[in-house]
């Protein structure tokens, strides 16, 4: 099993491992949610938009991690407090206000001396550099997305499947929306730094897509959906080391090819798909 | 509210009205005003020391200030059956969730169960709303769904316990759905589906079933089913309200009717409700609906 | 407005006056400006380099006869620059443009044909040095001062053919510098000559030492960067790692306007205790490094004190 153990050898590629073990895990349970909710655009548009907080807390002199995390936190809330308000479809809004975040970021940075944060390292991350504070960190996001899932479990649930009567129960729909997008902030902003945005936005929403096509009960989605986040993670790192390619493109890639095979593997859930289309139009109908 | 005639009454425009609510009506005329002797004509006089079920006295709601609901005043007993019907728009569903409680109040009072429909214990209440508010990409099951309603009463971090799943399973047999627990909910017909969100209302053992449009979409056989454990609910001492868009089960089914347009037009039992006059106030002249819903009155 | 017809034909007559009056000077300066172009306020002969350090070079020569502009901001890397639409008006107002050549500046082509460069001419310093010294393709070469010194020539002969009347200054300027760069050379080789041989290992973040390391007999292990702007794999910085342990690298050399962490992975992967930053591709801001002489010897002590101990 040489294979298995060579790349082990090396101190960073162990951190590298447990790092997007890691990053993957976390993104792929969090995404279950993005996925379901229909949040794909959101958790986009925080990833860009968190670069200008970064931009902006190096500018500020403050811990790049901190100030970017307050930045992407209150845009979260910003974003969730405009969609309740709105009836409008808040997609254009939002887009021009994270691509003009990240504009602003790109802007700043582009004035600055010296290293802030490398557009290079921001898109792709910097899985290979992954020090102590960052495993740190990593593992600290890990617990906390885990314990939230997992105590807040039903309601969450309950909250996303039908917040109507959600709220109706007594349940605080708003709060925990709101839960879920600092939620959402915290975990691209963490894996941001090690994974980049691309990376991030795609374990965010491949892993999630994929579970949904082999599972029919939430929970098993969940959990799919964690087992094919770590499991592309760590198989496009190995990937990437034998075949000498960039590791985060090896890693989306895996993630991706998963989703294909289950999409061609499951054709019952492409009924369960169609069924669940037909029954919309239906209840539609009725009105 | 009596006496204060400086009411503005143009704020709210009711829908389809041809013309303004005509005050001279021998029977249950439109009350802005809160009368001595409440204004509604009902049947039976309440229950003596027993308090309303549900009691509103001059309530306006909306989203812009008192668009939707304007002084709304009714009371319901105990053991009532109450359709509410109403054109769209008329803010039946507004109604409904201010009774529930999640839909806030701008004036007037509003008593449910005894206490302010906002402060009031969730438990009691069982509320099924309009099917178009779920997310039916969840991958849950028929019985994922229905034990939902008992979360209420399991509180923070508890995990449902085996008398939770016999109370799904006891709800569930009581819709006839027994054998489409780990049926996906998406998978089902809207009537079904319909009758999975009644279970889970259900399950939570409510003093009180509001019910927004539970039998549009919903194919005869299930509204059949449904009405039938309504009434059966309903004997045995459920008090339910339920908006509809059917007049003729509303004759059929209700112990008493309120005609909703941004106020209450009339209220009462069916066959003196479901009029030419309260009707066409209600829903402007639309002669179809009328001659339907008279002569299922009779 | 109501006018009738003599009136509104007069009135146009009169607007299109108005207009012509204001325009000329308008165009007059333009044109002036175009064809002095090269020339600014003062009279002095306005020269384009592409990045600072080449700039310093450029200005230790051209002395107070030139008014040097520089492409890239000092603090940021050449190799990975984006232009701006500035850089073309500077372009434009340039006689002369000095630029490494050698695939340094790949964002330069583009830059040229925007700009007007019918009249700017580029002079590719790098054509000074032999080709078969520069065989690899590393266009670096500006860190060996003996190549330094060629580029200092070449720019003199350039600053001369362009403005004649002061050639007389540049040579002289040449001179100087030449000597001053001699000067440097005798000195970098004395403090290389205290590393002791077996120290006399380097790790860079990317391949721009690979000259001076030829020069003064350091051992250039690697690079961090396989080509500039590409991250490693992980296979690559594996072996990289492997290099550092075999070759027992004392020290790992950052710049500073790249990340750290690579080199801090690289550091505890192969138990390497130093790291400092180095300039190259840029001088530095404030600080007295502000020359092409500044950073050399200022890399050299950095080199040297890291690679002592």
């Amino acid at each position: 099993m040489h294979w298995l153990t060579d790349p082990l050898q090396n101190e960073f590629m162990v951190r590298a491992l447990v790092a997007s073990a890691l990053i993957g895990l976390t993104c792929s349970i969090i995404g279950v949610f993005v996925v379901l909710r229909n949040m794909s655009f959101i958790g986009d548009g925080l990833a860009h938009a968190s670069f200008a907080g970064i931009v902006i807390a190096y500018l500020l002199k403050i811990n790049l991690y901190a100030g970017g995390l307050v930045f992407a936190v209150l845009t979260a809330l910003g974003i969730g407090s405009i969609s309740k308000r709105s009836e409008l479809s808040l997609d254009t809004t939002i887009g021009v206000l994270f691509t003009s975040a990240f504009a602003l970021g790109v802007l700043l940075m582009s004035r600055v001396h010296g290293y802030v944060s490398d557009l290079q390292d921001f898109l792709f991350g910097n899985i290979l550099g992954v020090d102590r504070t960052d495993i740190v960190l990593v593992i600290s996001l890990a617990i906390l997305v885990l314990a939230v899932v997992v105590l807040l479990y039903k309601e969450l649930l309950f909250a996303s499947f039908d917040p109507v009567m959600a709220q109706a129960s007594g349940l605080p729909t708003d709060m925990l929306y709101y839960l879920l997008l600092v939620l959402l902030a915290v975990t691209i902003i963490v894996s941001l730094q090690a994974a980049g945005i691309v990376l991030v936005a795609a374990l965010l929403v491949t892993p999630a897509a994929t579970a949904y096509q082999l599972t029919t009960r939430f929970r098993s989605m969940v959990v799919v959906s964690a087992c094919i986040g770590v499991g592309s993670a760590v198989g496009g790192l190995y990937a990437s080391y034998y075949l000498n390619a960039a590791s985060g493109a090896t890693i989306v890639l895996a993630a991706t090819a998963c989703f294909f095979l289950a999409m061609a593997l499951s054709p019952k859930r492409r009924s369960l798909l169609s069924a669940v289309l037909a029954s919309r139009r239906n209840a539609a109908a009725g009105r | 509210m009596s006496g204060t005639r400086e009411h503005d009454h143009t704020h709210v425009a009711p829908t389809q009205i041809g013309s303004p609510p005509d005050h001279s009506h021998s029977i249950a005329p439109a009350a802005p005003h809160l009368h001595p002797h409440d204004g509604h004509v009902r049947d039976r006089a309440p229950a003596s020391g027993v308090p309303a079920a549900i009691s509103f006295a001059g309530v306006c709601a909306g989203y812009f200030g008192r668009d939707v609901l304007d002084e709304v005043t009714f009371s319901v007993e105990r053991g009532d059956f109450v359709g509410i019907i109403g054109p769209n728009g008329s803010g039946k569903s507004t109604l409904l969730k201010t009774i529930a409680g999640i839909h806030p109040i701008q004036c007037g009072t509003a008593t449910v169960l005894g206490s302010d429909p906002a402060r009031l214990d969730r438990r009691k209440i069982g509320y099924v709303p309009q099917i178009e508010t779920v997310n039916w990409a969840f991958p849950v099951s028929v019985f994922d769904v229905v034990l939902m309603g008992r979360y209420g009463r399991l509180g923070l971090f508890k995990r449902p316990t085996r008398r939770d799943a016999d109370a799904v399973r006891a709800a569930l047999d009581e819709v006839g759905m027994a054998d489409r627990g780990e049926s996906l909910i998406g998978q089902l017909s809207g009537g079904q589906q319909q009758r999975a969100f009644v279970a889970r209302a259900l399950v939570q053992e409510p003093e009180l079933l509001l019910l927004d449009e539970p039998i549009a979409g919903v194919d005869a056989g299930s509204q059949h089913a449904i009405f039938t454990l309504l009434e059966h609910r309903n004997h045995g001492g459920m008090t339910i309200v339920a908006t509809t868009h059917d007049l003729s089960c509303v004759a059929t089914w209700f112990g008493q009717v309120l005609c909703l347009n941004h106020r209450v037009i009339a209220y009462g039992p069916p066959s003196q409700v479901l009029n030419e006059q309260t009707l066409s106030a209600t829903f402007g002249s639309h002669p179809l609906i009328i001659g339907e819903a008279v002569r299922s009155a009779d | 407005m109501i006018l009738d017809k003599r009136r509104r034909r007069g009135a146009a007559l009169g607007l299109a006056a108005v207009l012509a009056a204001t325009a000329s000077p308008l165009v007059a300066c333009t044109a002036a400006r175009d064809a002095g172009a090269s020339q600014d306020s003062t009279g002095k002969l306005v020269v384009a380099c592409t990045f600072s350090t080449l700039c310093s070079l450029v200005a230790a020569v051209g002395g107070d006869d030139v008014e040097v502009v520089g492409i890239v901001p000092v603090g940021a890397s050449p190799e990975t620059y984006e232009p701006t639409p500035s850089d073309v008006v500077a372009l434009n107002h340039a006689a002369v443009l000095f630029e490494n050549g050698l695939g340094l500046e790949a964002w330069l082509e583009k830059l040229l044909a925007s700009a007007n460069s019918g009249r700017v001419a580029p002079v590719v310093l790098s054509d000074a040095v032999p080709a078969r010294e520069k065989a690899t393709g590393n266009p670096h070469l500006w860190m060996d001062p003996q190549y330094a010194a060629l580029y200092v020539h070449a720019i003199a002969a350039a600053l001369a053919r362009s403005d004649p009347a002061h050639a007389q200054d540049y040579a002289a300027n040449e001179r100087a510098e030449r000597s001053r760069l001699a000067a440097l050379d005798r000195w970098i080789k004395a403090q290389v000559a205290r590393i002791p041989a077996d120290h006399r290992t380097m790790i860079t973040f990317h391949d721009a030492w690979f000259y001076f390391d030829r020069r003064y007999g350091i051992d250039d292990v690697g690079a961090i960067e396989p080509s500039p702007g590409k991250d490693p794999s992980p296979a690559y910085f594996a072996q990289l790692i492997a290099l550092a342990r075999k070759h027992h690298v004392r020290a790992v050399f950052g710049e500073p306007q790249y990340s750290p962490k690579l080199a801090a992975a690289l550091q505890s992967g192969a138990g390497i205790k130093t790291f400092a930053d180095l300039y190259d591709d840029t001088i530095g801001i404030g600080k007295g490094l502000s020359t092409y002489e500044d950073i050399m010897r200022y890399d050299t002590r950095i080199i040297v004190g890291a690679l002592q101990s």
